[in-house]
């Protein structure tokens, strides 16, 4: 069928080089995280997207991942390799227990399954203080060092290409599982449960290995994100994110691995970006709004500062509207887009050259 | 506090929670029915119900009475304009898109409630301003009486309105199968539409009976969703009846929980029961397996 496409690859690195030259630090930082949450997403596309099993709580084994590493390793003086093993390890181990009951069935068990198991995650490094920090959560992992050097150091510029490059692999390694065997009985599974059964595909056990993988890569990706940032907080285990991963990869277009990549920078960097173009201050705005709104600069401070809430709003808004306008993900969706425009294109012109000749 | 005035007191908050799990379940269930998804802008509805009552009653003085209906109306018109705006306009509907999009209108909602009504908490005032009811040591608070009637009546009303009208039976019609009810002249587009209606303002009286005494805010919304769905889940999703019982149930089996072994586990020991049934009987304690099998979701 499909064959490699390296094409992509080329972009991504050519794209990342030169990032990597002349991109800012605070820019780095923040494709950093995205890149964490790229490989979360890639799981989750095989996942949601090739087998067609919603997983509500991979936020949860996100968080598995990056608690279990920083207590280890700073409590207990566990080795870093030691902490990204346990921390996969305990991940891969949860994600079976809870798949084995509900991936025997057809629907969407698994769905709501995970979203009750990650509120209970949620709950449980909330409320267990004195073994996750609760609220004010665990700070002081050890940065992740290789061949002797420290990526976070001068920045973070080598913990950017070296997550980056992680994403690469991923993304080598989920294509190479959708162009094989496995691959295909994922698709199946997706399409019609009894027909793959029927046609000899052992679905449950497909389901529940790529579920586990999944968790794995959510829990590799928080190993990177503790030692990246030193820190980390119940928040990492919030439901809002495991939204937004399954969100990610819808708006990338379901089956769609460079898509879900695409959206998932996107997503990851939108909500600092609505921030940012709302710091506007009173004193910026032209004099006709003081004038025309009779309002004082206090009251227009307030008004703005209003205006600064609208990011989750927009967020939300930004969702529905790429759900309804580009259902099949912003990468055929653009390129539909296009493909239309052009046609419209010469259909006028194609008009015109008609009504010259008459 | 003898041990049996705390079972007391622990079964009258257990089932006043309970009743607003109920109707956030059965919102749930009546657009689970009606297009096979999860709307997970549930709870949301339910933070806007509560809001609105507290703007109509605390800033406006509107008598609750009054405030009560424009409440459910008003959310009933929300419910309708999100089927409408955000549902309706999809060219190829399938569960996924629509489940996705009920999670950017959840979000967006957050963004409107916090926008509007601000970050701090919200208080609405007791509904029936009269001492409180002592029995045995425990105090029984009127408005936990009158939340107790509302759900009654209301779950009362939808039974009436399911079995006795023909649009009642026309959304069960639909809820059975869509295309033997599209083939039978049933507009299945209006009553996608009703059921967006009537599930949000389930949500507004679940939303209105909770906030009197207790206070409400902006990011209230995934609690009760969460809850609701837990409720829908045991109860077996779709199944009215299921829900109650398992409304009942999750309402004291967390009170009691809390009271008896640890307050602040609550929330991972209540959602553990949710992981148990799912286990042990994914269809629910009153769902059926061969009803579970024809669902999309």
């Amino acid at each position: 069928m499909d064959r490699f496409d390296w094409k992509p690859f080329a972009v991504l690195s050519v794209l990342l080089g030169y990032l990597f030259v002349f991109g800012k630090l605070y820019t780095l930082m923040l494709l950093t995280r995205a890149g964490m949450y790229c490989i979360v997403t890639i799981g989750m596309c095989l996942l949601v997207g090739y087998a067609g099993q919603v997983s509500i709580g991979h936020a949860a084994f996100y968080a598995i991942g990056g608690y279990t590493s920083a207590i280890l390793t700073i409590r207990y003086g566990v080795p870093l390799w030691g902490g990204l093993v346990c921390a996969v390890a305990l991940s891969c181990a949860v994600a079976f227990l809870i798949g084995i009951p509900t991936l025997r069935l057809r629907g969407h068990y698994l769905a709501m399954a995970t979203l009750g198991f990650g509120v209970i995650v949620y709950s449980l490094i909330h409320s267990s203080i004195e073994f996750t920090g609760g609220s004010s959560g665990i700070s002081g992992a050890p940065p992740l060092t290789l061949f002797g050097t420290n990526l976070a150091e001068d920045g973070g510029i080598f913990y950017f290409l070296f997550v980056w490059i992680n994403v690469a692999v991923f993304m080598l390694l989920a294509g190479n599982i959708i162009r094989s065997r496995p691959g295909r009985a994922l698709m199946s599974i997706h399409g019609n449960e009894e027909a793959a059964n029927a046609a000899g595909v052992n679905t449950s056990a497909f389901k529940l290995k790529v579920f586990v993988l999944s968790a794995g890569m959510a829990a590799y990706a928080g190993f990177l994100y503790v030692h990246y940032d030193g820190f980390i907080g119940a928040n990492s285990a919030e439901l809002m994110l495991s939204v937004i991963f399954v969100a990610m990869v819808a708006v990338g277009g379901m089956a769609n691995l460079w898509g879900t990549l695409c959206a998932t920078v996107l997503l990851s960097l939108l909500p600092e970006f609505l921030r940012r173009t709302q710091k506007v201050k009173a004193a910026d705005l032209p004099d006709f709004i003081h004038n025309s709104l009779g309002l004082s600069d206090t009251q227009i401070f307030k008004l703005i500062q209003k205006f600064q809430e609208l990011d989750v709003l927009i967020y939300g808004l930004i969702i529905i509207v790429f759900m309804i306008f580009m259902p099949q993900g912003i990468f055929t969706g653009t390129a539909d887009m296009f493909r239309t425009l052009a046609r419209r294109v010469r259909a006028v012109r194609g008009k015109r050259r008609v009504s010259d000749a008459s | 506090m003898s041990l049996l005035s705390q079972i007391i007191q622990f079964t009258f908050s257990g089932l006043a929670n309970g009743g607003t799990y109920i109707l956030v379940a059965l919102g749930l269930n009546i657009i689970y029915n009606a297009t096979g998804i999860i709307n997970f802008a549930q709870g949301e509805f339910a933070v806007f119900g509560s809001f609105i009552m507290i703007t109509l009653c605390m800033a406006w003085g509107i008598p609750a009475p009054v405030a009560f209906p424009i409440t459910v109306l008003a959310l009933a018109g929300i419910g309708a304009l999100f089927h409408r705006t955000a549902i309706a306009p999809l060219k190829k509907p399938s569960v996924i898109t629509m489940v996705i999009i009920t999670i950017g209108g959840s979000i967006f909602m957050r963004g409107v409630a916090m926008l509007i009504w601000g970050k701090y908490p919200q208080r609405l005032d007791p509904f029936i301003d009269a001492p409180p009811i002592r029995f045995m040591d425990a105090i029984i608070k009127w408005d936990t009486l009158l939340v107790l009637v509302i759900v009654a009546l209301v779950v009362a009303a939808l039974y009436w309105f399911f079995e006795k009208t023909v649009t009642g039976k026309a959304m069960r019609a639909c809820a059975e199968n869509r295309e033997a009810a599209l083939l039978m002249g049933i507009n299945v587009d209006r009553i996608v539409l009703l059921s967006f209606a009537l599930s949000a303002a389930l949500g507004a009286v679940a939303g209105v009976v909770y906030t009197p005494g207790a206070s409400m805010e902006y990011g209230r919304g995934p609690y009760f969703g969460l809850r609701g769905f837990e409720v829908a889940i045991i109860g077996g999703l779709g199944n009215s009846v299921g829900a109650v019982l398992a409304g009942i149930l999750i309402g004291l089996f967390e009170t009691f929980s809390a009271g008896f072994l640890s307050p602040t586990y609550k929330e991972a020991i209540t959602l553990a029961l949710l992981l148990l049934v799912l286990f042990v009987k994914p269809s629910g304690i009153l769902g059926k397996a061969e009803v579970a099998r024809l669902k999309d979701f």
